[in-house]
């Protein structure tokens, strides 16, 4: 509703065949998910929301508000940090789901490029144009894992990086130490596989 | 209890009575009365009413501090128990301490009480003007909000603080869109005791409304080049906390990592440069009167003429240092301006940026960085081309401020700082 460049894309291919996206409420694939929700602050019960299946966007995360707009039930995505914070649609429990490559078959693919393992901050825009810098990370040189590389960010258009995932790990990390930081801060948890794809890497 | 010095005056017994050498209470109510919109249009009003309690004991050598918001008796005293319970299993160390006595003081600050009425139709009048005016921006979040605080700090050196200060704060996040196309995520606002002019009008917001409509045309960067870019005034404060908060502030001095811990009344950026931090400046709005010490604030020069003054230490770094504390409590900074128009810093650009913000990594130890130009546009031989997209760049932060091309004579106040545009070269610029 703000601009997103998600808006005109419902239903569309954003992303490779090989990238489902769900955001989990309170189960999450293996088990219980790292910030489980089983009512959001409207008082709506969690369900998981598909976001994105084999590539297709399939829907968006909603309050009552613009779960109504849009004609579909809420999944129970509005949540409010304190008792006097009016609820905000967040993510809960993200994550890209598993593929079937192995983790050693995708660094060996790669003959010139890097494995980034670990980010600080991040920022994404209604654009898509994403930011992260990456806190850790390795050169791959002819397939090897080679020297780690300083401080650097990386960056890109959300939907355009995703096309160009063509190898998806089996493996599911999570991370729940995060935040969403949009006027509330609030915990989120997220979580992916290893993915090979192209974008733009900075530093001097 | 109902009156926050009896609170701050029961707790600081409590903590004396209890054995602790040093000790101070800060006790907080606070009344913030906002509205918000989204999509253009009011939906939200509320009224949150703020208490809070911070205690602070030293005994042996050891500090334990708590925070809470129940200022009932009985929170009051469990707070001093625990704070004191605390210091037991804390490190011992000397050089924790409190601000020596200070000569009391009471500060009434304009706008303690709010005109909610006027608030309220500026307001109004604000989303209307940007409807009007900027009929392409799509203002996704508004929030305005009448602050009102009332504070009083102790300590067991018999300094008494009482602040009484109110503000109204204006922001407002937003878009531009025409058709299927969209901008990123823009932002401005301001901090104002002031009701007598449009909000509009405010350069704070007005620059970031022009922006967003500006970033509607992009032109292509590609490859990699050297160029000058000029930071716009919210930019250049972004750039400079971060280059203070790593070269100098006292976290980093303490620890070894500061660039600039062995560089006092020296040299370290171009001699153009003068930053200080002022809260009792006429355009400062609630600049804070005392710090997290005790001590009343000063005027601080933190960089003159490029050489360096101080590092920002509290109390406790400046003793671990064998330094002097820099009393400081957070709103203020101010740069000087320069000479040249904005204009005239464009049109000696042959390539670069002007810059709206960054969005990147923060620098590691060195000061290397690299991350987006957000709200950018590409300048080439002296004129504005048009907005930018996916372009990085990439630096030396603290390099950056000795490679200053100039200082705008033009600034932009927001209420809590004082900024020009500043042209830096230098800077890496990386399209696709």
């Amino acid at each position: 509703l703000g601009g997103s460049v998600a808006g005109p894309n419902l239903n569309k291919q954003v992303a490779s065949p090989l990238i489902s996206m769900v955001d989990y409420a309170s189960v999450a694939l293996d088990g219980p998910a790292k910030l489980p929700i089983y009512l959001d602050d409207e008082g709506i019960p969690a369900t998981d929301a598909v976001l994105i299946e084999d590539g297709i966007l399939k829907g968006y995360m909603h309050s009552r508000e613009s779960a109504e707009r849009f004609g579909v039930r809420p999944a129970g995505n509005a949540r409010a940090w304190s008792f006097s914070d009016e609820p905000l649609i967040r993510m809960r429990n993200t994550a890209v789901l598993p593929g079937k490559d192995k983790l050693e078959d995708i660094i060996a693919s790669v003959d010139d490029g890097y494995y980034l393992l670990r980010t600080g901050n991040g920022q994404a825009d209604l654009t898509g144009e994403f930011m992260f810098g990456v806190t850790m990370g390795y050169e791959i040189k002819h397939g090897k894992l080679g020297k780690a590389i300083l401080d650097t960010t990386v960056s890109g258009v959300a939907f355009d990086m995703l096309k160009t995932v063509d190898m998806v790990s089996d493996e599911l990390i999570w991370s729940s130490s995060g935040f969403c930081g949009k006027k509330q801060m609030i915990p989120v948890s997220m979580g992916g596989p290893q993915m090979r794809c192209k974008m733009a890497i900075g530093g001097r | 209890m109902k009156d926050i010095k009896e609170c701050a005056n029961l707790a600081l017994a409590g903590l004396l009575a209890g054995g602790a050498e040093k000790a101070s209470v800060a006790v907080y109510e606070t009344e913030q009365r906002e509205f918000n919109a989204e999509g253009g249009e009011l939906n939200l009003l509320r009224t949150v009413f703020g208490k809070s309690l911070s205690v602070k004991a030293i005994k042996d050598q050891r500090l334990g501090s708590v925070s809470g918001n129940d200022l009932s008796k009985e929170g009051i005293e469990k707070a001093v128990e625990d704070v004191l319970t605390a210091t037991e299993s804390a490190a011992q160390d000397p050089n924790y301490d409190i601000a020596e006595k200070q000569e009391n003081g009471e500060f009434r600050l304009p706008c303690y009480e709010a005109d909610m009425d006027r608030f309220f139709l500026r307001v109004q009048e604000l989303l209307k003007d940007v409807k009007e005016q900027y009929p392409k921006i799509n203002v996704m979040l508004g929030v305005c909000s009448h602050m009102q605080s009332h504070n009083v700090y102790k300590n067991s050196n018999g300094t008494q603080f009482e602040v009484f200060e109110g503000a109204y704060n204006v922001f407002l996040e937003f878009s531009a869109v025409e058709g299927d196309r969209s901008t990123g995520i823009n932002g401005g606002g301001f901090t104002t005791i002031n009701l007598d002019e449009p909000f509009i009008n405010h350069p704070a917001l007005r620059q970031h409304l022009e922006e967003s409509m500006g970033q509607l045309d992009l032109v292509p960067v590609t490859g990699k080049q050297e160029g000058t870019v000029i930071f716009t005034p919210d930019c250049a404060a972004q750039m400079l906390m971060s280059l203070l908060g790593n070269y100098a502030s006292g976290s980093n001095v303490l620890d070894g990592t500061a660039q600039w811990k062995d560089k006092i009344g020296q040299q370290v950026v171009d001699p153009r440069i003068t930053m200080k931090v002022d809260p009792y400046d006429a355009r400062i709005v609630c600049g804070h009167r005392y710090t997290g010490d005790g001590f009343r604030t000063e005027p601080v020069t933190l960089i003159d003429k490029g050489v360096l003054q101080c590092h920002m230490l509290d109390l406790y770094q400046a003793n671990k240092l064998g330094k002097k504390v820099t009393k400081l409590a957070g709103n203020g900074y101010i740069l000087e301006n320069g000479d040249k128009t904005l204009e005239e810093l464009i049109r000696g650009v042959s390539y670069g940026l002007l810059m709206g913000s960054f969005s990147g990594g923060s620098p590691n130890a060195s000061g290397e960085m690299s991350g987006v130009a957000k709200n950018s546009f590409l300048i080439v031989d002296g004129k504005i081309q048009g907005a930018v997209m996916e372009t990085m760049v990439s630096a030396n932060l603290g390099e950056l401020f000795n490679h200053l091309v100039g200082l705008s004579s033009e600034t932009t106040e927001d209420g809590s700082m004082s900024m020009p545009y500043v042209a830096v070269s230098g800077v890496t610029i990386s399209g696709k």
